[in-house]
């Protein structure tokens, strides 16, 4: 019965040339592959060089690029406006923003300019109907990738890890900011005490 | 900071609005795909929730699809196969008892005629009585009529409605993205925010309510069986079906039943008990059910709930009643924070 095995033993009795072996190293590469590996520009790759995401593995990341809202905006354009209803985080696609905020006198002050792979936004995508506290402005090429509060609700009910990790970086976030305040705050009271002391010695 | 809204922003508002406007309007004009459509979205929203819950148990969107929708046609095969000859039995047993009841009114309005007429002297004419009966006979009449077209309709629904479902389930978030998409900067946070709020109030209402209308059904139907009442479970679906409509319905859901009760049974114990099944089961459903599931998710003055059931009637007949509630809690969302930014008063 003629079978692949007989052909093969044959053709070796008969030392005819074998066709070519499974190449097992491709192969393999194309069984790992994975969408970071594409060289095309993708999200998870964008996301892969997020420094805040470095704890997700790959696949998380697939998983989280699901969730994200893809927007462009044109330079000027408003993002969001201090005082309005806050419930979205933004990462940086592409492009620049920045972010102001208004000062006693009603003016705008710049807060800080944003540029590729940063991010803004995480107080509210935690909080209960939580208000911006500053306004984000589009620059030049501007494109964002926002989660809003119902994906992240949708992420814990259906990913809870990917959700858990994604938690967890914002935490990452807000407690590095929380440190730098903290810091700040003790340097002005320092300042503050020293002012008190030299108006104590000025008024003696 | 330079502030600009930009020509294209403002055509993506008008193009949006549009978009809109043209489905609604479409929807509006062709009741035949609407109701179908409207019936469809509200299972949709009742199942849908059980997607993240099977996706997370590691199924994908549409196995997970495949198994609600197998769940939902297997568990309601033995209701469409056992109850509904059943109550086709009981309402077709029921017709044989509406000349009783004529004859029970026309006999106790010729006694209260007499009495009057002993007491004050004034007869009163027949025409009120005669122009009652044919008005009840020509709606049942009209009603047979149009049964045929009806039960038309049913067929087509009952094809139509689970293929809707199905691709709402599968693909509904490929919908929404597509939606998303074309939704302006300007107002893209507030609208996903809103919308969603929208879907799970609208969901959460209707899934509070046939839990509500199933409980007090279930009460009905086995007191009167208890009573041994005849036709308790055509009474008990009545009563649930009626449960749907706030204020109006419970009083609405025991008029045949008393009705039956008086001319069957006399103004006697069996009588006065089923007065007493149904204060428990509407107390049941005032004090317990009410409170716990529904009034949570709806915080409307009475008179609003009340108007918009009336309008929702109007509009949409049986199906308004039922999602007129809901529509006006996402209309007062809206409206609220149309307010909040016309006249910036939100943190101020």
């Amino acid at each position: 019965m003629a079978s692949y095995e007989n052909e093969i033993t044959n053709k070796i009795d008969n030392k005819e040339t074998l066709p070519e072996k499974l190449d097992i190293p491709t192969l393999k590469y194309f069984w790992q592959a994975n969408p970071l590996v594409r060289n095309k520009q993708t999200i998870p790759k964008f996301l892969r060089r997020v420094e805040v995401l470095k704890n997700f593995s790959d696949y998380q990341l697939l998983i989280l690029s699901r969730f994200l809202h893809h927007r462009s905006f044109s330079k000027g354009e408003v993002i969001f406006k201090e005082g309005d209803i806050g419930v979205g985080f933004y990462f940086l696609l592409g492009g620049s923003a920045a972010l102001y905020s208004t000062q006693d006198d009603g003016s705008q002050a710049l807060i800080v300019n944003l540029d590729r792979g940063e991010y803004f936004g995480e107080l509210s995508i935690l909080q209960d109907k939580g208000t911006r506290n500053a306004s984000a402005l589009a620059g030049e090429g501007c494109e964002l990738l926002g989660i809003f509060k119902p994906d992240l609700e949708a992420l814990i009910d259906q990913h809870p890890i990917v959700a858990t990790k994604l938690i967890h970086s914002i935490s990452i976030i807000i407690a590095h900011r929380f440190y730098n305040v903290t810091s700040e705050l003790k340097i002005l009271k320092q300042r503050l005490k020293q002012l008190e002391e030299t108006n104590a010695k000025n008024n003696e | 900071m330079q502030r600009t809204t930009s020509k294209i922003e403002r055509v993506r508002i008008v193009f949006f609005i549009l978009v809109f406007l043209i489905s609604f309007g479409i929807l509006f004009q062709l009741p035949r795909i609407s109701v179908p459509i409207a019936i469809s979205f509200i299972l949709n929203l009742i199942f849908s929730p059980l997607i993240p819950r099977l996706v997370k148990m590691g199924l994908s969107r549409t196995l997970a699809t495949w198994s609600i929708f197998i769940g939902i046609m297997f568990f309601s095969v033995y209701p469409v196969v056992k109850v509904a000859p059943m109550i086709t039995q009981e309402t077709q047993n029921f017709q044989y008892y509406i000349p009783k009841v004529e004859r029970f009114i026309e006999n106790k309005y010729r006694e209260v005629r007499v009495k009057i007429k002993e007491k004050t002297g004034y007869t009163i004419e027949d025409k009120y009585v005669v122009d009652g009966f044919n008005y009840v006979r020509t709606t049942t009449a009209s009603f047979l009529l149009n049964l045929p077209k009806t039960l038309a309709n049913l067929i087509e629904w009952i094809f139509v409605v689970p293929l809707f479902v199905f691709f709402m389930l599968k693909d509904g978030h490929r919908i929404k993205s597509l939606i998303l998409k074309i939704t302006p900067n300007s107002i893209f946070e507030r609208f996903y925010f809103l919308s969603h709020q929208f879907n799970k109030k609208l969901g959460d209402y209707i899934f509070a309510k046939i839990v509500e209308a199933t409980i007090v059904g279930l009460v009905i139907t086995l007191g009167l069986l208890m009573l041994d009442v005849r036709f308790a479970l055509l009474f008990g679906l009545i009563a649930a079906i009626t449960n749907v409509i706030p204020y109006l319905g419970p009083v609405l859901g025991s008029v045949p039943a008393l009705v039956f009760g008086v001319v069957d049974y006399g103004m006697g114990t069996t009588f006065g008990a089923m007065c007493i099944l149904y204060i428990i089961a509407n107390a049941i459903d005032i004090a317990i059910v009410f409170p716990i599931l529904v009034s949570k998710i709806v915080d409307l003055h009475p008179i609003i709930v009340v108007l918009s059931v009336i309008i929702g009637s109007q509009a949409f007949g049986i199906l308004g009643m039922v999602i007129s509630i809901p529509l006006a809690a996402a209309l007062k969302l809206i409206c609220s924070e149309i307010y909040a930014e016309i006249y910036q008063n939100r943190y101020r």
